[in-house]
């Protein structure tokens, strides 16, 4: 392998794969990238092998190979040669690789490539694509309410599958911790039919949020019972999915709550985040006050004092309390893009939906908390 | 064995070849072809007779596609196959394993500790990354401490589709109950003392015959203790041990303290384990002549038959017996409880010489 490239496309590649390598690995194969030269193009891979990104560069290739070199070491080098330079590298095929650039020289040991992990081959049953705009807005809305609880590792991802509503059919994401759940849908892509439900892990949420920052391509999604890749640009990322089942989260999303109420969203985050100032460390809590056409927020904690906030909203379902963790309300109003904010209430112990009044494809439900 | 060029031999994890065990390999490989494949098996024998090269050799041959119809009917997968490569190198994703860890100070953990286990249990939450079988291979069951057993009890009571679990323990009745009842048991019997011989052959060239022929026997069948007592100067031990016990009833004193010392000093644990094994295998000989049994053993010192056959007269059979008890706990209890490594090797002849003198 002998190739020659520039060292900005170079790091721009390393950059987006190497965060998948893990710092600390006993196992030395799985500290390196695999780099493929062919074909005027250079493929950088490199995975822990739950997920794999594969990125391609163009270079100019004066001999076709592939070695595997480790990840932070040419990442670190590269990261430190000048700007503007050439990086040459050179591979003979013997278990070392030489990488020069002006007058730098690094000999890097290498690792035979048939040691590296194969994640990304074979075809996937179902194929579509989405625009980078709804996968974005899939990811984004829905990430915050990812578990973090191991024991309930069937929530520590995503829950992308087909549904319906209103008669139309969309792709869902679900996500979900037990005290909130957040679902966004987009219509449902072509292709997009017959897919499996899968949970994608919050690694690969993460890492697919990074890529996929500045996209504006199409986003080309393959999927089966037992993997998922996203390509796009020149990147390809393969991952596992988690190997559960998804609760019937239907069943939580309440659909008797009668009691409307409508409300700025920018002021009563704000307000929210005034009042949590008082209310004890942990447990966050604030309650909602629902008069007629008002809302007051209070928050008191035997140590610090009191606050409350009075707001005006629109709101004739009869007086009730009820109390929310203030940093989910926070998360949940940071969802929401409109200016107006809905809740749909029943009473105070029972959830509560939030969503947008302009966008009916993404809602939100919290479990209150007892004031 | 295969006129390979490197004395030592390849870890489980890189080994292509086992010997012996073929009735084992028969029973995995029928199971497996019979589409009902136990989801966990606890492999277990003595230490160093390849528990752990028949588990990775089984791995292989399941992650290779192995069962779905594939020609030949042993786990054999040529070391060129890209999954025998990848598992070698610990790149296939599709295997994990968990065994006792070198630690940051450079000391092997005395135990599998639960964060191993857990990584474990993580693997088996997400998908096979090969589309295949998922396989984890514990190595060293029997060392898990509690709290790792117990976190690797959850996957093995509601295993996923399409997983296995190999536990290999040379002490299977470490692990917890709940443990073994749901694991499929596979015992493995030790080698042949020709099959020993052959393999040392192989990996210590250089060895006299005579030389391996001993070790071989001293092994009790597991070559891995072979090469470990042939690297440990296992013999010259034993010869000096002999010599010792040669001057019985009266101990020799001054040479008994001499041979004590060198397990006294830092970093003697494992030719302490090695000697701590040695006497335990010798007095195992003295019991069963003690017994009325025969004496098997190599003659590696001019006259130890009848050493053996003199001091299983000097005492009975219940006397060796409590010695062989307190012996056992005394070097049980050496690590555990930082014995003086020296006492316990002077106050184990001791004992020897208590029950020989009349």
């Amino acid at each position: 392998m002998k190739l020659t490239i520039e060292r900005a496309a170079l790091l721009r590649a390393l950059g987006h794969v190497q965060s998948v390598v893990e710092r600390r690995n006993t196992i030395p194969i799985l500290s390196n990238l695999k780099l493929d030269a062919a074909d005027g193009r250079l493929a950088l891979n490199a995975t822990d092998m739950d997920l794999d990104i594969v990125e391609t560069v163009a270079a100019e290739i004066a001999a076709k190979g592939a070695t595997t070199a480790p990840a932070h070491t040419l990442y670190d080098i590269v990261r430190k040669l000048p700007e503007g330079s050439q990086v040459e590298i050179a591979a003979d095929g013997k278990g070392q690789m030489v990488l020069s650039s002006g007058r730098s020289r690094f000999k890097l040991a290498c690792l035979p490539t048939e040691d590296f992990p194969v994640l990304a081959g074979g075809k996937l049953a179902h194929e579509f694509t989405l625009a980078a705009d709804e996968l974005r807005n899939l990811i984004d809305k829905t990430k915050f309410a990812i578990s973090t609880e191991e024991t309930r590792y069937y929530l520590n991802g995503i829950y992308l599958h087909a549904a319906e509503r209103d008669g139309a059919r969309v792709l869902r994401a679900v996500a979900t911790d037990g005290h909130r759940l957040a679902s966004v849908e987009v219509p449902l892509p072509k292709g997009a039919a017959g897919i499996p439900g899968v949970i994608v892990p919050r690694k690969t949420v993460g890492e697919l949020r990074k890529l996929i920052e500045e996209t504006t391509d199409d986003i080309a999604v393959g999927l089966s019972e037992t993997k998922i890749r996203f390509s796009f640009n020149d990147a390809v990322l393969t991952s596992k999915l988690i190997d559960g089942t998804f609760p019937d989260y239907q069943r939580v999303i309440p659909t008797g709550n009668d009691k409307k109420l409508e409300i700025d969203t920018k002021l009563f985050a704000e307000a929210v985040d005034r009042v949590s100032a008082i209310s004890s460390e942990k447990s966050r809590a604030v309650k909602l006050t629902l008069g007629n056409k008002s809302l007051v927020l209070s928050a008191s904690s035997p140590d610090a004092g009191s606050a409350t906030e009075e707001l005006e909203v629109s709101y004739q379902g009869g007086d009730m309390d009820i109390g929310f963790n203030a940093g989910y309300l926070l998360d949940i109003t940071r969802q929401i893009a409109g200016d107006t904010t809905r809740l749909m209430l029943a009473d105070a112990a029972s959830p509560t939906i939030f969503s947008e009044v302009d966008d009916a494809g993404a809602l939100y439900v919290l479990m209150p908390m007892r004031v | 064995m295969n006129g390979r060029e490197d004395a030592a031999p390849p870890p489980p994890r890189n080994n292509p070849a086992l010997v012996g065990h073929q009735a084992a390999e028969r029973a995995l490989f029928d199971s497996l072809r019979s589409g009902r494949l136990a989801h966990a098996w606890l492999i277990s024998g003595p230490e160093g007779i390849g528990k752990a090269t028949l588990a990775y050799r089984f791995a292989r041959f399941v992650l290779a596609g192995g069962g779905n119809g594939a020609a030949g009917d042993s786990l054999y997968l040529s070391p060129d196959h890209p999954v025998f490569r990848r598992v070698a190198a610990g790149g296939h994703s599709d295997l994990i394993t968990a065994e006792r860890v070198v630690t940051d100070d450079g000391r092997l953990r005395g135990e599998i500790v639960v964060p191993d286990i857990r990584a474990v249990v993580r693997f088996f939450k997400l998908t096979a990354g090969e589309g295949g079988w998922r396989v984890a291979i514990i190595d060293g069951a029997d060392t898990m401490n509690p709290n790792a057993a117990n976190a690797l009890l959850k996957v093995l009571e509601e295993p996923p589709a399409n997983s296995l679990l190999l536990l290999v323990a040379h002490n299977p009745g470490r692990l917890l109950p709940t443990i073994r009842s749901r694991c499929r048991k596979l015992a493995l019997k030790p080698l042949a003392e020709e099959q020993v011989t052959a393999l040392l052959a192989g990996y210590l060239p250089e060895l006299a015959s005579t030389d391996t022929a001993a070790l071989a026997h001293l092994a009790d069948g597991s070559p891995g203790r072979a090469l470990a007592l042939a690297a440990e100067g296992g013999l010259e031990l034993y010869r000096d041990m002999s010599d010792i016990l040669e001057t019985l009833p009266d101990l020799d004193v001054q040479a008994l303290h001499a041979f004590g010392t060198r397990f006294g000093r830092a970093g003697a644990e494992q030719a302490f384990r090695t000697a701590g094994d040695l006497i335990r295998w010798w007095l195992a000989r003295t019991i069963v002549v003690a017994a009325g049994g025969p004496e098997s053993g190599p003659r590696l010192a001019v006259g130890e038959a009848a050493l053996i056959g003199r001091l299983a007269r000097a005492a009975g059979l219940d006397r060796w017996l409590e010695v062989w008890e307190k012996i056992n706990r005394l070097l049980g209890r050496t690590e555990t409880a930082s014995l003086d490594r020296k006492q316990v090797v002077l106050n184990v002849f001791l004992a020897i010489e208590g029950a020989v003198r009349p």
